[in-house]
């Protein structure tokens, strides 16, 4: 086990930031913490960096009680902050250098280490720029290429890409998975559930300092009651008509009508867009469009919060 | 790793070229500006003849001795005190003394001599005095003339004889010389002023303060080395600056510093610990606010100086006067004392009592900063 | 009023500094206008020196004589025996003079050899020196007159006890002053000196409190926001002009309340008046050259070295610190390119008024029209300089 939290629970003041969170994060693998703002994904990844403390509960990193002086598990975990935090008054160069000496005490053995951290992150031909002639993007860049320059085990990203164009931010998220196949073990946490879908092997939704389900994302859509989302555009006639009658079909979770549009969940594992559409046009409706969606994150995560992931 | 991070805080400050323009050109500037302001008291001919006028009254032709009293140091004597007009009305000088063409004008009338002034400077203390000198002098001659008339003859001749009856005796080891308060507070403010590189390097390193320091505190070197190397970057860069402006002081503009070369570089890294390590201290009680930070640095700074006489050398004097423990809780006034100290005595006490006190303050400092930031985990960031 | 308003939120943001540099330059101000700083050398005459006095020819008329004249003249500080103390009562001012009597000075003086002098330590180039110089050299003289004429020897005590007191009588002579037009009052004295020194703290005071807010202001991201709004440029500027100008004003008025209250007993008089209408020509002016510094001020690090140097160094130069009239006719033109010259000018033409018809304070509202030009020169300079910096930042 990589990470291991038990029982964590942190206040600041009345807030209770953590709740009794427990986590596990295993060797291997790319472990998304999903959860919107201010849910405690930032302040859990700071306890478990012991940067903070905490009132209650145990975290252990690569097996280990995880304290503040524990030098030797630090030198194993590479961290990319949600604030980007490099020196103003060094080169996108000196700036990786610099933070990987902390790391890397040998100036022979860490140059080759910061030359590929540079490629890794397409930042040669910025190389002898300073951060604040770097675009967005590419000063996101640089934060994360001063976070792994020194090869680590563990690598923790607080929402790497915020503020992100969307090249950079695949190029982050390739270079995120090209970093897993190289043997290390990534937490990353995010907002956004498209990101954590693509990338993560396991999943951990967050809400209110509490993990409120974990697992696969399969593991997790099957949490759920809703199997597909189905809409079916009506060219005619109201499709408010049809609610009443689609309800009462057994695989139906629910029935609504939006505008033109008849808005159907069904329950999981059954698949009944056949027969909606053929009650539809025994009704004597004409159809337009017709879709089917498998459910998203944000629907497992409507479903146990009862809110939106993102506001 | 001593070396990398002491390299890359030297280069990552001297970088910030705003800053470092500033901390180099600010108490040059201000040094040019004392320079320029004392330039006329330091020169022996500063003393320029003081205009007075002389109403020509009736009286006033009949007396002959007050004439050649005048005379005798007017513009066309050897040692001129005065430049003098006559005017034979008191409207007329009364008018030139409104337009400030005279600083005062005489009248000597048959209740004395009065003197007429507008206002209460320099020259015209010199005058009265002057005036004074003549009236007591003419009583003296009366009197003698009066009771022994047989002395009379030979009072001109005694008179006219120039006695010495005061030579100066060597002080210290040089001159006291006020006009060095001025500088040697400069000096200390200058080096209490690195404490805003010392205030940047706490931020720089406790997480709560910057993402850099946050960085810093999740890899596996403990911070306090990191501060540690990071002060001794800015200290030294702080020390070169107080060099380049000693050096500057010392061959622009001629200030005086003894001679004792080994001496004043240990009170300028004496001073500059100080100003880094009090800075530090600052950066470490206040978290947060830049504003209210350097609000309080510039106001206690300014303050300190202000009590080392930098504005005002007898500001110095008359506090420590009224509260004596004004000397020993200014770390302004140790530095500008310490090079006093060296600049004016032969022996050491003073200098090394105010060395000591720097480097004392500093280790204090340094004490408290090492209490506030051991603490490795934050309660919040 | 968009950026007014903001203007308004941020000083009230940063009140505890703004207050702070407040508090603490107009206490240096009032410490300087009470403390007897001001009996620098201009207003020695009032001001006895202390001087020590180490007479080791006890008993001779001479040496007692003159040491019974400097009690009444001067401050007498108790004398030390060792020569570091000496020194240091001599370096720490507390004795100004140090004048130590030889033995046998008395039967030296009376044989008419003079051989023997008086030793001196004091301050190079201190008016106490001249001073008591003078004192020493008036007794002596006299007595040396009186001696010699009269043939008196050293056992003379009864004609020596007869020359002391006729000095005492000869010295107390002293020449009657007229104080032409309005007298100087002690408290127009204190007033005017007060103002003076407020020429520091309202310069320091602006600067340093309209860089704490424009540096708020000057934030890459506020900035751009700003430039994005359809605000025009210039009016942007204008309308932080106004936001600092009630700041401006705001800190003028705690100013004069406070002289109000400590140098209240002057203020019927309308040089008062005058004085508070020429510190606000000083705060306006103030604000603009603050105006303009700010384009210069990034961090905390220049903010107090472009205040130090403008208000402190221009203070120095402009006869705040070192009285104008010491100053050399070079420092003074060079001064004169600065607006304190022209405040403080017009503080100790105010000083010495007689009269106010136009004849006498046309010299005053000179030097404020002088402030105001600098003025609108400053702001002018600074919003050109605003303006090329935002296009070159698009
Ligand atoms: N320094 C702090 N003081 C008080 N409350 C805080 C502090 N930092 C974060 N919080 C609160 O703790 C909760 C969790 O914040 P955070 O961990 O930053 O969330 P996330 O990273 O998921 O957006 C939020 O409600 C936030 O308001
Ligand atoms: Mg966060």
């Amino acid at each position: 086990m990589v990470v291991e939290v038990k029982n964590l629970v942190k206040r600041y003041g009345d807030l209770i930031a953590l709740d009794h969170l427990d986590m596990e994060v295993r060797e291997g693998e790319v472990f998304g913490l999903l959860g919107p703002n201010g849910s405690g994904k930032t302040t859990a990844i700071n306890c478990i960096l012991s940067l903070l403390s905490y009132d209650k509960g145990e975290i252990l990193v690569f097996d280990q009680p995880m304290r503040p002086t524990s030098y030797q598990i630090k030198k194993d975990i590479g961290i990319i902050m949600q604030n980007v935090a490099v020196i103003d008054e060094l080169t996108v160069y000196e700036n990786i250098d610099y933070f990987c000496g902390l790391y890397v005490a040998d100036k022979k053995k860490r140059a080759p280490l910061v030359e590929e951290a540079i490629d890794f992150v397409g930042l040669n031909d910025f190389r002898k720029f300073y951060p604040k002639k770097l675009s967005g993007g590419l000063l996101r860049r640089l934060n994360i290429a001063c976070g792994i320059a020194h090869k680590p085990r563990l690598i923790i990203l607080d929402e790497p890409t915020v503020a992100v164009d969307p090249q950079s931010r695949n190029n982050i998220l390739e270079g995120i998975e090209r970093l897993n196949k190289e043997g290390a073990t990534i937490i990353y946490t995010s907002h956004y559930m498209e990101e954590v879908e693509q990338i993560c092997s396991r999943i951990a939704i967050m809400d209110k300092g509490r993990i409120i389900a974990q697992g696969t994302k399969d593991d997790l859509k099957n949490m759920i009651r809703i199997g597909e989302k189905i809409t079916i555009e009506c060219l005619t006639g109201d499709p408010n008509d049809l609610i009443d009658a689609i309800g009462e079909l057994p695989f139906v979770a629910s029935a609504d009508a939006r505008e033109k549009n008849l808005l159907v969940t069904t329950e999981r594992g059954h698949n009944g867009l056949s027969s909606l559409v053929q009650i539809v046009h025994d009704k004597g409706i004409q159809t337009g469009r017709v879709y089917c969606e498998l459910p998203t994150l944000n629907d497992v995560f409507l479903e146990i919060t009862g809110k939106e992931l993102r506001d | 790793m001593f070396f990398h991070l002491f390299i890359y805080r030297i280069k990552s400050s001297v970088r910030n070229v705003q800053l470092m323009f500033w901390t180099l050109a600010f108490p040059i500037l201000l040094a040019s500006f004392f320079g320029l302001a004392f330039s006329n008291l330091n020169k022996a001919d500063a003393f320029s003849e003081i205009p007075i006028g002389v109403v020509k009254t009736g009286t006033f032709g009949a007396d002959s001795t007050l004439q050649s009293h005048l005379d005798a140091v007017s513009s066309e004597s050897d040692d001129p005190l005065l430049t003098i007009t006559y005017y034979s009305t008191a409207e007329e000088a009364e008018t030139a003394l409104s337009d400030k063409q005279i600083k005062g004008f005489l009248v000597d009338d048959a209740d004395g001599l009065h003197l007429h002034l507008l206002s209460n400077g320099l020259d015209e203390t010199i005058t009265k005095q002057f005036l004074d000198w003549y009236l007591q002098v003419s009583a003296s001659v009366e009197r003698i003339v009066r009771t022994n008339p047989s002395g009379a003859p030979a009072i001109s001749g005694i008179l006219e004889k120039n006695v010495t009856y005061i030579t100066e005796q060597k002080t210290g080891a040089n001159a006291p010389n006020s006009t060095l308060t001025y500088y040697y507070a400069l000096i200390g403010m200058t080096c209490l002023y690195g404490a805003f590189m010392g205030l940047d390097q706490v931020s720089c390193v406790q997480a709560n303060q910057s993402p850099a320091g946050a960085r810093l505190n999740l890899a596996p070197v403990s911070k306090l080395k990191v501060f540690a190397c990071s002060l001794c970057a800015v200290t030294l860069i702080q020390y070169l600056t107080i060099l380049l402006l000693v050096a500057y002081l010392s061959f622009v503009l001629h200030v005086d510093f003894g001679n004792r070369i080994g001496f004043i570089l240990l009170a300028s890294f004496a001073g500059c610990c100080a100003g880094v390590s009090f800075g530090a201290v600052l950066g470490a009680v206040i978290k947060k606010g830049d504003g209210i930070k350097s609000g309080i640095l510039i106001g206690s700074t300014m303050t300190m100086s202000f009590f080392a006489g930098l504005m005002q050398a007898s500001i110095k004097y008359a506090a420590i006067k009224a509260a004596p423990f004004l000397a020993y809780i200014n770390p302004a006034e140790w530095i500008s004392d310490a090079f006093y100290a060296l600049y004016y005595f032969d022996t050491y006490d003073r200098f090394f009592q105010n060395v000591a006190l720097l480097f004392a303050f500093s280790f204090v400092m340094y004490l408290i900063v090492y209490a506030i930031m051991r603490r490795q985990q934050y309660a919040s960031l | 009023m968009r950026v007014f308003k903001a203007c308004f939120r941020i000083i009230w943001k940063n009140l505890p500094t703004l207050a702070i540099y407040l508090a603490i330059f107009l206490f240096f101000a009032l410490i300087l206008s009470f403390s007897g700083a001001s009996n620098q050398p201009e207003h020695y005459a009032d001001k006895k020196s202390r001087i020590m006095i180490i007479n080791e020819d006890e008993g001779g008329e001479v040496a007692d004589g003159l040491v019974q004249f400097l009690s009444g003249e001067c401050q007498i500080v108790t004398p030390e025996k060792e020569k570091v103390a000496q020194l240091d009562s001599l370096f720490s001012e507390d004795a100004e003079y140090i004048l130590s009597i030889p033995s046998g000075f008395t039967d030296d003086f009376l044989s008419g050899k003079h051989s023997l002098t008086i030793g001196k330590m004091i301050v190079p180039n201190s008016t106490t020196g001249v001073q008591v110089d003078l004192l020493v050299q008036k007794y002596l003289d006299t007595f040396r007159l009186y001696a010699e004429t009269g043939r008196v020897t050293s056992d003379d005590t009864a004609a020596l006890e007869t020359i002391r007191k006729n000095i005492r009588e000869d010295l107390d002579h002293s020449t009657d002053i007229v104080w032409a037009g309005a007298a100087q009052t002690g408290s127009v004295q204190t007033a005017a000196y007060y103002f003076k020194y407020l020429s520091y703290t309202i310069l320091s005071v602006m600067i340093l409190g309209v860089s704490t807010i424009m540096r708020v202001f000057n934030k890459p991201d506020l900035r751009r926001r700003m430039l994005g709004s359809p605000l025009a440029a210039t009016r942007v500027n204008l309308e932080l002009f106004l936001g600092m100008l009630c700041y401006a004003v705001a800190v003028w008025a705690v100013m004069m309340a406070i002289s109000l209250v400590f140098v209240g007993p002057a203020v019927a008089d309308q040089r008062i008046v005058l004085m508070i209408l020429n510190a606000l020509v000083l705060t306006v002016t103030a604000l603009s050259l603050s105006f303009l510094c700010a384009q210069f001020i990034r961090g905390p690090g220049s903010q107090h070295s472009v205040a130090n140097v403008i208000a402190l160094g221009t203070s120095f130069v402009s006869g705040v610190f070192v009285p104008q009239s010491l100053l050399g006719d070079t420092v003074k033109n060079v001064a004169s390119f600065t607006p304190t010259y022209w405040y403080v000018t017009a503080v100790e033409d105010i000083s010495t008024l007689s009269s106010f018809g136009l004849q006498n304070t046309r010299d005053i509202y000179l030097a404020m029209l002088i402030q105001m030009a600098f003025a609108a020169a400053f702001l002018v300079v600074a919003l050109g300089l605003g303006r090329q910096k935002r296009r070159k930042s698009n």
